[in-house]
């Protein structure tokens, strides 16, 4: 074999071995290591399971809302998702379907919902349940087409419109988990979902146990837009240890971090129309208060401004997607002045 | 230099080069107060058999701020609770976070690397639906109800930071 045939095969073992390496790490799981524990209410729900039939978990160990008022937002008739297998399919788009774990909760469970309450159940369907505040915030809803440049803001006229494409681009996978992930045994300081992200990898947001029971379906979504900014974007929190609740905390509002921009929908969300289909009352109430709670405890220096200074988010959307956020320079000070803290 | 690129890669796919980012829910209640360039917060749990968290730092605060963790007196935690849920002092409460909307001035300080610090004399209670807010402004009188709650809420966090434990950086 001439010396030319064999570098050319060495290389070929080369590229081969390389292509294998990268396969490996975009499916590598996350380091971190599960260990079921008595908070586990899901996996223990799911191993206990007979005949296939599953007791979900009703046990929500924190809700803010001390009238339990948010528990409809998860109701069958008040998810249009739930009758149309098209709204499903566009909502296993944003990056459930090409999640793990979603197998252990049965797909077919989607739509099951508890016949006393008509609360959807099932981890998978209060998943879509959060997701459908993202869909359906927009009068489009399943209409909105996702894939347009993000700079498009002929097409995405509003803020919330073109969140919804900003968590469908940037979403590679989402994947499911039974765990609970909590402080301590019986804590109500759990992790609501944790994302990995990297230089060569593809991201993934883990779903905890807490998302689905433990918090409201506007706080799923709200959730969801922070998650994503970790993945994709890969902006991890600035501000360590340094706000009231001690960690996820964000240096600023002007480092444009996830903290900023589930600020920035929720706000979004709140200043919809009064006549909205979907955004009942209820969940604009409870927008506002998820605002309000993460202005005053995410961020290391205090915002200073509220949800007043944000009423016009969704009739400029560039404004605050370029300037306020400053998602293209956050380095920049002169492009957040407006809204700067 | 096909190898350098090939090993570099195989270093990177079997380590845990990973950035991971929970999403952290802070259940219990959060009571926290900026004054006096200084911040000082306590988290608690509904139930007083899980540990109080608290923390004390200078403004503006850095990423590395230490926490202290212990488990309160259960008169302490018991008296806590009952004044955050007594249905009636929540109108004192409502009145006073009404005022300190309505009047958030700001106080401004350099930072060392001069750009300005600007932060509200507040006392902020989280977890209980919508935030409560009680300006600690000299122009500002609160009720008797809400100086209640900010002295238990000060005698606690004392409790908790004078003879919790560190915790072990971020939670």
């Amino acid at each position: 074999m001439s010396e030319q045939v064999r570098i050319g095969v060495r290389a070929k073992a080369l590229l081969i071995a390389a292509g294998v390496g990268a396969l490996v790490y975009m499916f590598m799981p996350s380091c971190a290591l599960f260990l079921a524990d008595e908070d586990d209410t899901l996996c223990h729900a799911l191993a206990a399971a007979e005949g296939g039939v599953v007791q979900w978990p009703v046990d929500e160990r924190w809700h803010t809302d001390p009238t339990g008022g948010c528990h409809v937002f998860d109701q069958v008739m008040m998810n249009p998702w739930c009758l149309s297998e098209d709204a499903q399919e566009y909502i296993g788009g944003f990056g459930i379907v090409q999640g793990h774990n979603w197998g252990d909760f049965e797909r077919g469970d989607l739509t099951t919902y508890d016949e006393e309450s008509a609360e959807v159940d099932a981890p998978l369907g209060r998943t879509y349940n959060g997701y459908a505040n993202l869909v359906y915030a927009n009068r489009e809803g399943i209409e909105l087409d996702r894939g347009r440049s993000l700079g498009d803001f002929e097409y995405y006229d509003t803020f919330l419109k073109w969140a919804s494409a900003f968590v469908s681009q940037k979403t590679y996978r989402v994947n499911g988990s039974c765990s609970r992930s909590c402080q301590t045994v019986g804590s109500s300081s759990c992790a609501i979902a944790n994302t990995v992200s990297g230089a060569f990898r593809n991201d993934y947001i883990d779903l905890y146990q807490t998302f689905y029971y433990d918090i409201d379906a506007v706080w799923r979504a709200s959730t969801v837009v922070h998650e994503v900014r970790h993945a994709r974007d890969q902006v991890l929190h600035s501000g360590g240890t340094g706000c009231p609740r001690g960690s996820a905390c964000d240096r600023r509002w002007s480092k444009a971090g996830s903290n900023t921009y589930e600020m920035l929908w929720l706000a979004a969300y709140y200043w919809t129309p009064e006549d909205h289909p979907f955004i009942t009352p209820a969940r604009r109430a409870r927008a506002q208060v998820l605002f309000e709670e993460l202005r005053k405890n995410a961020f290391n220096d205090p915002v200073q401004w509220d949800l007043g200074s944000l009423a016009l988010i969704n009739e400029i959307p560039e404004f605050y997607v370029y300037e306020a956020a400053c998602s293209e320079d956050p380095e920049n000070p002169h492009r957040c002045l407006v809204l700067a803290n | 230099m096909m190898i350098a690129v090939v090993l570099s890669c195989a270093s990177t796919q079997f380590g845990c080069k990973t950035q991971e980012q929970p999403s952290a829910l802070v259940g219990g209640y959060t009571f926290s107060r900026d004054f006096d360039a200084e911040r000082w917060v306590l988290r608690i749990e509904p139930s007083a058999e899980q540990p109080a968290h608290c923390m004390q730092a200078q403004l503006p605060t850095g990423e590395g701020e230490a926490w202290k963790e212990t488990t309160l007196s259960a008169e302490s935690h018991r008296s806590l609770i009952s004044l955050l849920f007594d249905e009636g002092r929540r109108p004192h409460y409502e009145a006073d976070t009404e005022t300190a909307a309505a009047i958030e001035t700001f106080v401004c300080n350099q930072r060392l690397d001069g750009e300005e610090f600007c932060y509200v004399p507040q006392v902020a209670v989280t977890g209980t639906g919508s935030p409560w807010l009680f300006g600690l402004h000299p122009e500002v009188t609160l009720s008797i109800e809400s100086q209640e709650l900010i002295d238990e809420f000060l005698s606690a966090h004392d409790a908790c930071w004078n003879s919790g434990s560190p915790m072990n950086g971020d939670d």
